[in-house]
């Protein structure tokens, strides 16, 4: 479910920044009132479990794996606050150190996996929790919160990149970033995790709080059963459904006006040149290399050509070494 | 199992990677600069509306790549490798809703973060990683968590790998997924960490933590931090001159 | 002085410690002994102030401890600074980024000055011999590395009192010729020991005092 950079558009990626930033704020602000200064070794700690976490693959019927993320279970044991915390410094260090999910799209990431995810999950394991009865109530809870919450964030996700298309393009309307609509990326996002994904987490979830409840239960009963308070669900609300909203204002990129759009703003006058023009739909529209000066072209395409050869050398001539090493 | 093999290919990575950052030379450029930069060029290339300022870039990190050792350019080959294939792969059925240009335009653009932020990684510790967003303000209690999440990520990682070997140990043959009692490993590790976590506590006590976490090691700015500062802004005005917003 | 009053602890209604009374004066060394599982390390989170105990008095220089003292931050912190405690497992208490940061992170939060730290930290990465590895993350030490990184980070905030629990463990017979030296320096600078171990020889080369616990949580007349 990681974003890599360059799907979203900048201006997407900063509007989920702004999102998520309030609810980290938040986040870290109870989590300071609640936890005792010393207890932010529970958040280094939690961080780390959950990027083990995301790196075991689950057993599923039909011989295929799935792949967990394990935020309801983490704001199940934690609390929210403290999950949306670890897993925002768990995805910040994918970003840096390993090249998972993108820097720009960080905002966007946290938003979906660190906020949606936990949040959504332990609401509604709290809501279950209150409406069934039994002994296994809170596994079937946790199980349900976990489906739910995972397929919250992956929804977001499709929408995130949904929207590109609808909002950025050029003015062939080719799209800029990910040029998938709305009708594409929402049912590819969510047939993963209504599936395959949604399960694995269910299974990890279950098996994990099982173990857990089991083998030492006092660590589920220590945990506060934090509320959510009702500002914050609702806050949480608002944000998913703004996010359109407030990417509704960007317009088509400047200079970039279709013939029609540029003679509305002219007073019906378009120039002639354009008015007898070819329409010619390029393969390479506007992200094509005419237009660049010839010096330019020239050098880039040495300077390309002469370091892809001299990367290649080393990295044969080090393979070179190492086999006549092993020789 | 394939999952011990991850494991230990993650843990031989980050301790092969701080043994050789505590050999290295202290960073030239201050760190934050350098992230700061990064995070610009791929901002600045993302909202380019031409492949110019993105080719330079890419030529740029190129020299930049081509400059570095056989194992870091394996490294960061991998990466960019692995991430343009995905990319590719991801795009392809665009050509089905006529967006052609989907194609080379989000390969090239992740071609270049993917490059752009491999480089960095492999010319940075994670200490000056983790540093430099303690220079740029970020809350201490961020800065803290992410170098506790490092340093138990390997602890607990040996921890649940030695938990692996035993279950290897124990069974004749190969272990399926079904026999791993990956419920059972992944439950004791929390467990385990837990208990890490209250023996850190404890130790934050003794130490009479007042919730502050300043870095040890800062680098001194000199004037090659600040001349640095002019390729910033070198970047910034080709930025605008090849989108010909002036 | 430490003084410890009928001392009883309970944890998940299980006695740990039964009826523990002792005296630590200033300036001398006691060895505490016992099997596996008595109570030692009970006994020293009370006296580092991380646990409370159940029933009985511990105090410290003639003021009582108790959870509500300990919620004064002046007392705390002048606490934390008197009493230095190395855990048995080294792992736990090292949590940094490098062993500099390690040794520089109690003095941060003493408040010490940038120049004060540095100072102090440069000073016992060279006398634990830690030059090779001062920019080492704790991950990447050997036991006996981690050990002498937890030492010099307890030692730079010059506490009155150190507790040591099994410091020998998890040390080579190097390692353990070298402890036994440095600590018959710390004992000649007249600093209060309390430690846990079970090796003879040190008991017998700085001990002032043995204490024995048996394993009904007692200690031993």
């Amino acid at each position: 479910m990681h974003i890599p950079d360059n799907y979203l558009s900048p201006e997407t990626c900063t509007v989920m920044a702004a999102a998520a930033l309030p609810v980290l704020a938040i986040s870290i602000y109870k989590v300071k009132k609640e936890l005792p200064v010393e207890k932010v070794s529970v958040l280094g700690v939690g961080a780390a479990f959950s990027f083990l976490v995301m790196m075991f693959n689950i057993p599923l019927p039909g011989g295929t794996t799935g792949h967990a993320v394990g935020g309801t279970l983490i704001a199940m044991l934690l609390g929210p606050y403290a999950a949306c915390i670890s897993i925002t410094v768990t995805l910040i260090l994918q970003a840096f150190l390993f090249g998972d999910g993108g820097i720009l799209s960080l905002g966007a990431n946290i938003f979906n996996i660190a906020i949606v995810l936990p949040f959504t999950g332990y609401f509604v394991y709290q809501l279950c929790c209150k409406f069934l009865r039994g002994e296994k109530r809170e596994w079937i809870a946790g199980g349900i919160g976990s489906y739910i919450g995972i397929n919250a964030a992956a929804f977001c996700a499709g929408v995130e990149f949904g929207i590109q298309p609808l909002l950025f393009h050029d003015a062939a309307g080719n799209a800029l970033y990910c040029p998938y609509p709305l009708s594409v990326s929402i049912p590819a996002m969510m047939l993963g995790h209504l599936t395959i994904l949604g399960i694995a987490e269910v299974v990890f979830t279950i098996a994990m709080y099982a173990f857990i409840q089991s083998s030492a239960p006092q660590m589920l009963i220590r945990t506060e059963k934090t509320k959510s308070p009702i500002a914050l669900r609702l806050l949480l609300a608002a944000l998913i459904c703004a996010v359109p909203i407030g990417l509704l204002a960007e317009g088509t990129a400047w200079g970039e006006w279709s013939k029609e759009e540029l003679q509305s703003f002219q007073h019906g006058i378009l120039p002639a040149g354009m008015q007898q023009g070819m329409t010619w739909q390029a393969f390479l529209p506007e992200y094509s290399m005419s237009g660049m000066p010839a010096w330019l072209s020239y050098i880039l395409s040495a300077a390309i050509g002469a370091s892809l050869c001299v990367i290649v050398f080393i990295l044969l001539s080090s393979h070179g070494k190492k086999a006549h090493h092993e020789a | 199992m394939k999952l011990d093999a991850a494991l230990m290919r993650l843990i031989a990575h980050m301790t092969q990677r701080d043994r050789m950052d505590a050999n290295a030379k202290s960073a030239v450029i201050d760190p934050a600069f350098r992230i700061l930069t990064a995070f610009l060029c791929v901002l600045l290339c993302a909202c380019s509306k031409n492949a110019v300022f993105t080719l330079i870039i890419i030529t740029v990190q190129l020299v930049r790549l081509a400059l570095l050792k056989p194992a870091q350019i394996r490294a960061v080959c991998h990466m960019v490798g692995t991430a343009a294939l995905i990319a590719l792969f991801i795009t392809l059925p665009s050509l089905f809703y006529g967006s052609t240009a989907a194609i080379t335009t989000i390969v090239m653009k992740v071609t270049e973060a993917i490059l752009i932020i491999g480089i960095l990684n492999e010319t940075l510790a994670w200490k000056e990683i983790t540093g430099a967003f303690a220079r740029l303000h970020v809350p201490g209690i961020v800065i803290m968590t992410m170098d506790m999440a490092i340093h138990f990520l390997v602890i607990l990682g040996r921890y649940c790998d030695r938990m692996l070997e035993a279950v290897q140990l124990r069974s004749m043959g190969e272990v399926s997924w079904k026999d791993s009692q990956i419920g059972g490993i992944l439950g004791t590790t929390f467990l385990k960490s837990d208990q890490m976590a209250q023996g850190v506590s404890d130790a934050l006590v003794c130490r009479g933590y007042t919730g502050a976490y300043p870095i040890y090691e800062q680098h001194q700015r000199t004037v090659l931090d600040y001349l640095y500062l002019l390729v910033l802004a070198g970047m910034i005005l080709l930025f605008i001159y090849t989108e010909n917003i002036l | 002085m430490i003084e410890l009053k009928n001392i009883d602890y309970y944890y998940d209604q299980r006695k740990v410690l039964d009826d523990i009374s002792a005296v630590f004066p200033d300036g001398t060394c006691t060895c505490i002994d016992g099997p596996n599982g008595c109570g030692k390390s009970t006994l020293f989170r009370i006296l580092s102030g991380l646990a409370f105990p159940s029933r009985g008095t511990y105090l410290l220089d003639g003021i009582a401890v108790t959870p509500e003292r300990m919620k004064d931050k002046v007392f705390l912190q002048t606490m934390h600074r008197k009493i230095g405690y190395l855990f048995q497992d080294s792992q736990t208490q090292l949590f940094t980024r490098s062993v500099e940061d390690e040794i520089a992170f109690g003095l941060f939060q003493l408040g010490c000055s940038r120049e004060e730290v540095h100072a102090k930290t440069e000073k016992y990465i060279a006398m634990m011999g830690l030059e090779e590895v001062r920019k080492s993350a704790p991950f990447n030490l050997s036991g006996g590395e981690k050990k002498k990184t937890a030492l010099a980070a307890v030692l730079a905030m010059n506490p009155e009192i150190l507790i040591l629990d099994e410091p020998a463990a998890s040390l080579d017979e190097d390692g353990q010729a070298w402890l036994l030296n440095f600590l018959q320096q710390i004992k000649a600078e007249k600093k209060t020991l309390i430690l846990a171990t079970h090796q003879k020889e040190l008991v017998d080369a700085i001990a002032d005092q043995t204490i024995q616990m048996n394993k009904l949580h007692q200690l031993v007349k």
